[in-house]
């Protein structure tokens, strides 16, 4: 168990820059989840502070204590990979009992044939035998002790490298999209058994996902990253409530949050297209702004009603909710989620009206910019 | 073929005729297979069956008839104490040659596979006598090795009574009396005669084996160690593998397994097959002592036209290569496919 501190840390691949200066703190025993999409440093940062990759700029510590120039063998922290990287020689028992065999056992004591006639051999294996039996009890691999991981499925072979690194109670855990390589009913699956581990381990947990379904559920706070930097660290709620920047509202939520083009008058009325959003005001006056609607705040009304007129173009039926695609007069495409009733009203190919929730549409300034100088009047 | 079955299904009313149709094409499918079959018996079973039947008799090239004399070619290879040297020559230049080169190879790959530079020139340079004419070498070799004139002990020479001497009697070393070593007595009296001498002869020509054949299995673990997944050495340093001994016992020689089978194999079917140096440097000579199989077949069957007991030969030789691709096949590639 320990705190991890991130502190600018830079990479570079030749010209490339991966990582502008990320900082973190992450708290001992917290869940964070490193999200972006493909490409955005999420990895390499995940990989440098497991010490398999060195940065160009920063540094790393964990527990308060410097780490950059520690091999990874010593920085006593466990990676599950998404390949999962289990030895394929190796019995499940094995590959699990491999992190204790070297970290327990001397180099004379590891030699093959001799090394069982070191002293003190047997009373470490069989401490290693008992900690590897409580692992795979824990984990519920139990029975497959002697099999290969050639012959388990994906969800065991997930298993067995969860249960590779929690053995050794290692300070932190590292997840490099564990679960991308499961089909989606066991990842959903696997990402309750994932968050429990972590209740009942109350160790650290750094998590690297692209999926934002998975770091919304896990996490206790999500570190947002894009083209190397990191955007916003949130709590779930609040990354998804009050994006500090028009690329993570646009990140999370699914489906995407509507961006529709906006301009604030001398007065700090908001008017999108030829419409003024009645009760929304900006201090920020006479400047064009971008307003994000997630498409939770944005309903579908009757075309006699007050906002801006569209098409509905497509509509998608989800059982409980349904989405509807719509074509605005203005120019624009918006989504909008509402309960599955609605769709007694307006199916595609219908003329209807969108109605933005001032209370809960998001501004942003031209460069993307959160404008947090909001103020709300009771409409 | 299941096309055309599946056409002809679907015609109507035609019950009798229809089987009568499938058995038809199912000959027309071995009729196509016939030109590849004929050509394997003819090229390949023959042959082998042609030199088993052979084995059991005493035909030479040109006579008219032949006597069957049962096993005695048999008894003759296990028995004389001339051909039992040539199973102890062969099997000893196998038990040298295979686990040398192949340990060579191994360390050379991994080494040119840890450069991040210069390591096509040494590949170049280990793989130049793979791509050599052996038979060409075996001249080279010839001079180098002469007695008298051949620089290697022309080289031995000038380091006697300078500090190579002192190094290489290992008199250093505790326990060890320098004037009783090797060098120190051949400076004394004289350097070996190398393939000319019985002592000497078969451990020279395992040295031009392994010099030969080491860059071939160099280059097949070069291609091993690409297959193997990096996400694995990531892995074990996280495990907590701290040394290059214990990374290659976790991971690189586990995954090279199925190189390995295939080196094996490979080098010890090459190696049984031992024949130009053989013949180009010693003639199986001096006494016998580098008689191999390969070179034994070529000197009763070919030069001295015994083809009955050279077939007997080729029928033993062959029997050993078998043994060495069973146990591959169905023993060994069990276990290193995971």
């Amino acid at each position: 168990m320990a705190n991890v501190t991130i502190r600018d840390i830079e990479k570079s691949f030749g010209s490339v820059n991966v990582l502008n200066g990320v900082s973190i703190d992450i708290e001992d025993g917290e869940f964070i989840v490193l999200v972006g999409p493909s490409g955005c440093g999420k990895s390499t940062l995940l990989r440098i502070i497991a010490g398999l990759e060195q940065q160009n700029g920063g540094n790393i510590s964990i527990e308060d204590e410097l780490v950059d120039n520690l091999h990874a063998s010593h920085r006593d922290i466990a990676m599950v990979f998404q390949s999962y990287a289990l030895y394929p020689h190796l019995t499940v028992a094995s590959n699990i009992r491999v992190p204790l065999l070297m970290r327990r056992l001397s180099f004379l004591q590891r030699l093959p044939l001799l090394g069982r006639f070191m002293p003190g051999h047997k009373e470490i294996m069989d401490g290693i035998k008992r900690d590897v039996d409580e692992v795979t009890k824990t984990l519920g691999i139990g029975a497959l002790m002697d099999r290969k991981p050639g012959q388990l499925s994906g969800g065991q072979r997930q298993r067995v490298a969860v249960g590779r690194a929690m053995v050794r109670h290692p300070r932190a855990f590292l997840m490099d999209e564990p679960l991308s390589n499961l089909d989606a009913e066991l990842r959903v699956h696997m990402r309750a058994e994932i968050a429990e581990l972590h209740r009942r381990l109350e160790t650290t947990f750094i998590y690297v996902t692209h999926d934002q379904a998975e770091a919304m559920t896990m996490a206790d706070r999500v570190a947002v990253m894009m083209d190397g930097d990191l955007l916003q660290v949130d709590t779930p709620s609040n990354v998804y409530k009050n994006p500090t920047d028009i690329r993570v509202a646009e990140f999370i939520g699914s489906p995407k949050i509507n961006i529709l083009a906006g301009q604030v008058d001398g007065s700090g009325k908001i008017t999108v297209g030829d419409r003024v959003l009645s009760g929304l005001y900006s201090a920020t006056k006479g400047t064009e702004i971008r307003v994000g609607v997630r498409p939770e705040a944005l309903t579908l009304a009757d075309i006699k009603a007050e906002g801006l007129p569209c098409r509905i173009v497509h509509h998608e039926n989800l059982g409980s909710e349904a989405y509807f695609h719509a074509e605005l007069n203005i120019g624009g495409r918006v989504i909008s989620r509402m309960d599955s009733t609605a769709l007694d009203t307006f199916t595609t190919g219908h003329e209807a009206t969108v109605v933005i929730d001032p209370k809960n549409a998001l501004l942003f300034d031209k460069e993307g910019q959160r404008l947090t100088s909001k103020i709300e009047v009771a409409a | 073929m299941t096309d055309r079955a599946a056409v002809i299904e679907q015609t109507p009313n035609q019950g009798a005729p229809l089987i009568a149709a499938k058995s038809r094409i199912q000959w027309i499918s071995y009729l196509f297979c016939l030109p590849a079959i004929t050509l394997m018996f003819i090229i390949l079973l023959v042959p082998i069956f042609v030199a088993a039947v052979l084995s059991f008799s005493d035909y030479s090239l040109g006579n008219q008839s032949l006597n069957w004399i049962g096993s005695k070619n048999y008894e003759v290879i296990f028995g004389r104490s001339s051909y039992q040297k040539m199973l102890w020559a062969t099997t000893a230049y196998v038990l040298i040659v295979v686990p040398v080169s192949i340990g060579l190879g191994l360390g050379a790959a991994l080494l040119i596979n840890s450069l991040k530079r210069f390591s096509d020139f040494y590949k170049a340079i280990y793989f130049l006598p793979v791509m050599a004419a052996l038979l060409a070498m075996a001249l080279v070799w010839d001079l180098a090795l002469h007695p008298t004139v051949g620089y290697v002990n022309q080289n031995l020479r000038l380091g006697c009574g300078t500090m190579v001497e002192t190094i290489l009697s290992f008199g250093w070393l505790p326990f060890v009396d320098g004037a009783q070593s090797w060098y120190s007595t051949s400076c004394a009296d004289e350097f070996p005669l190398w393939i000319g001498d019985r002592d000497y002869a078969l451990a020279t020509i395992c040295f031009i084996g392994i010099w030969q054949a080491f860059g071939f299995n160099m280059v097949l673990y070069l291609a091993g160690l690409t297959g193997v997944p990096r996400e694995l050495y990531h892995a074990a340093a996280i495990d907590g593998v701290k040394n290059g001994w214990d990374r290659f016992r976790l991971v690189t020689w586990p995954m090279l397994g199925p190189t390995t089978v295939f080196v094996v194999t490979i080098t010890a079917i090459r190696s049984f097959q031992v024949f130009d140096t053989v013949e180009a440097l010693t003639q199986g000579g001096p006494a016998k002592s580098t008689y191999v199989m390969m070179y034994a077949i070529f000197e009763k069957a070919i030069r001295e036209n015994l083809v009955g007991f050279g077939s007997a030969v080729t029928i033993v030789f062959l029997g050993f290569v078998l043994i060495i691709t069973f146990t591959q096949r169905y023993i060994v590639e069990k276990r290193v496919h995971y």
